[in-house]
């Protein structure tokens, strides 16, 4: 079974996206703080990044995860406007970009491909 | 730039000669013209002015305002500022026709200008602040994060399969909280937005008091008549701020309504431009008070219009004295003319005063002129002669500071400038050291204005900051 570790602060967004990926039948685990995600990375296959996260920078979370030992998958939501922290995240090397405000399919269908080891 | 215009009054003469129920003939024999060089005049293939366009009015029994006004100048002068925004292939050729044809509709397009330049520097001005304030950052992410949430939730309601009561129950008060939380932050937005707005209103006020003061060449001689009856001003008190706040407070309070008729007269469209209004008039009349408008235009003659010395003459500021020499515009007793413009370090014009001859403008003044050279030598007059609409023009800058409110608030600081034509320098102590330049001025001085210099090799400008009007 596939592992989701969602990174996101707002609680409405992060019980949608819980609701969500549980029903495709994704183990979930939520936190909602940069220090919080960085120690549960190493034990999931997918990450889920808000990229304004308190604690720490969304930026540290991703390159934390590029050099853990299991090699999440990196899914940044991200808004349309952030284009400087884009070019950021695609120099470390973040597997997909989901813009908020997103539709639940197109958020389903990005997660569903890095589950298969595709890229979206 | 072409050189300003004058509206075309044939058309006028020969209306008005005809509603008098005078020939050509008859006209042209009294005035001492040709009935042929009468009838050029009135096609506007002769300009005419001064004694003869006097002679006329005369002859016709009509005032000289009802050929050409100082306020159809203005109009056609400000017409041809707009042609630099007009693409050349459609740029039409004679906007002072357009005065003469209708001051109305020349007014319109105008104030369809004006609006537009309001709006585009509004733009940039917003552009720029959500790009970098925080506030703003703070507010899109805020709205973004709301929508995200309120449209996932939507969407899994619609599509409830295997979903309980509770859990339906729960997305729903979130997607009304969520929708609550929405309404409250575009409703702090929207009170931002409009906080922002507030300035351009008031350049709006300013743009509409800049009009009301030019059309009477920033002179008013009911004013200066109340002012004279007043009697001499001799307060026991001495300093420039405490003897000219004294002329104020006893002009406001002594001649009130002389003060108020013209204001009541014009109808301003808002209640702000004629509160500026009222301000700018009490302050013509007290420096009316302080600097008498005889003794004044005899000692600025006298003093070939030194500023300084006028300063110390009458105890009035550089300011006090640089704005009245606006004001020397009495019939048959005029000064030379001048046009006055005052900048903060950051380029905005507080204080505009435009002749006929000599636009300034509120927005995208050459960073090269005088009145900002003046910043980098303070207490200093700094002169500059420079190309304005085709025309030389002699600038008189200088930089000042406002007192220090506290030890560690000092006063703000500005730069007053004062512009004349170049003919007018011989007469003016400042155009003693340019005399040769007076003489051989050709385009090299090339400094001229922001907006439509043409100067694309300036080094002063970078491409984002000059304005596409």
């Amino acid at each position: 079974m596939v592992s989701v570790l969602v990174a996101e602060d707002e609680p409405h967004i992060a019980e949608a996206l819980n609701f969500l990926l549980r029903r495709e039948g994704y183990t979930v685990t939520l936190c909602d703080d940069g220090p919080t995600a960085m120690s549960y990375l190493e034990s999931h296959d997918i990450l889920l990044l808000d990229i304004m996260l308190p604690g720490a920078t969304g930026f540290e979370i991703a390159e934390a995860a590029k050099s853990a030992a299991n090699q999440p998958k990196i899914c940044v939501l991200t808004a349309k406007g952030q284009a400087a922290d884009r070019d950021k995240m695609d120099r470390i090397g973040v597997d997909a970009f989901v813009t908020k405000p997103f539709s639940n399919k197109a958020l389903l269908e990005t997660v569903r491909a890095l589950a298969n080891g595709r890229t979206p | 730039m072409a050189a300003t215009q004058r509206v075309p009054i044939g058309d006028r003469i020969k209306t008005q000669r005809r509603n008098a129920g005078v020939t050509q003939r008859d006209l042209a024999a009294a005035v001492g013209v040709s009935p042929a060089y009468l009838s050029l005049i009135e096609s506007d293939k002769r300009q005419i002015g001064g004694r003869l366009l006097n002679q006329i009015a005369a002859h016709l029994g009509v005032e000289l305002r009802t050929f050409t006004t100082v306020s159809d100048d203005r109009l056609a002068a400000e017409l041809e500022e707009l042609l630099p925004a007009i693409d050349s292939e459609e740029r039409p050729d004679n906007p002072a026709g357009l005065v003469a044809h209708s001051a109305q509709w020349a007014r319109l397009v105008i104030d369809l200008h004006d609006r537009a330049l309001q709006a585009e520097h509004q733009v940039h001005r917003l552009a720029d602040r959500f790009a970098r304030d925080p506030t703003w950052v703070s507010f899109a992410h805020d709205i973004l994060s709301r929508i995200t949430s309120i449209r996932s939730t939507a969407e899994i309601l619609t599509d409830a399969d295997g979903m309980n009561d509770r859990q339906r129950l729960r997305f729903t008060r979130a997607m009304a909280g969520e929708s609550a939380r929405l309404s409250d932050v575009a409703r702090e937005l929207i009170d931002a937005l409009q906080a922002g707005t507030s300035g351009d209103a008031a350049g709006a006020d300013m743009r509409e008091v800049d009009a009301f003061l030019s059309d009477r060449e920033y002179y008013f001689d009911e004013i200066e008549a109340a002012v004279e009856g007043m009697g001499p001003f001799k307060p026991p008190i001495a300093g420039a701020s405490a003897r000219f706040a004294a002329a104020r407070a006893a002009v406001e309070r002594q001649i009130r309504n002389t003060i108020e008729a013209p204001i009541q007269d014009h109808r301003f469209r808002t209640e702000g431009a004629a509160e500026r209004a009222r301000g700018a008039l009490s302050r013509y009349a007290a420096g009316a008070l302080v600097m008498p408008y005889g003794n004044f235009r005899a000692a600025a003659e006298a003093l070939r219009y030194d500023i300084e010395a006028l300063s110390l003459r009458f105890d009035a500021s550089f300011e006090q004295v640089a704005h009245r020499l606006t004001s020397l515009r009495r019939p048959g007793a005029e000064g030379v003319r001048f046009a006055f413009l005052r900048v903060d370090p950051a380029g905005n014009a507080s204080k505009r005063l435009s002749t006929p001859d000599i636009r300034l403008p509120l927005f995208g003044a050459c960073p090269q002129w005088a009145v900002f050279e003046a910043f980098a030598q303070p207490e200093r007059i700094v002169t500059q002669l420079a190309e304005l609409g085709g025309e030389p023009v002699l600038f008189v800058a200088r930089a000042l500071r406002k007192p220090a409110q506290a030890y560690n608030r000092p006063g703000p600081r500005y730069s007053v400038m004062l512009a004349c034509s170049a003919q007018s320098a011989p007469a003016v102590i400042y155009g003693d050291s340019h005399a040769g330049e007076l003489v051989a001025f050709t385009n090299g001085a090339k400094v001229g204005e922001c907006s439509s210099c043409g100067d694309t090799q300036c080094g002063q400008l970078s491409p984002g900051l000059r304005p596409s009007w």
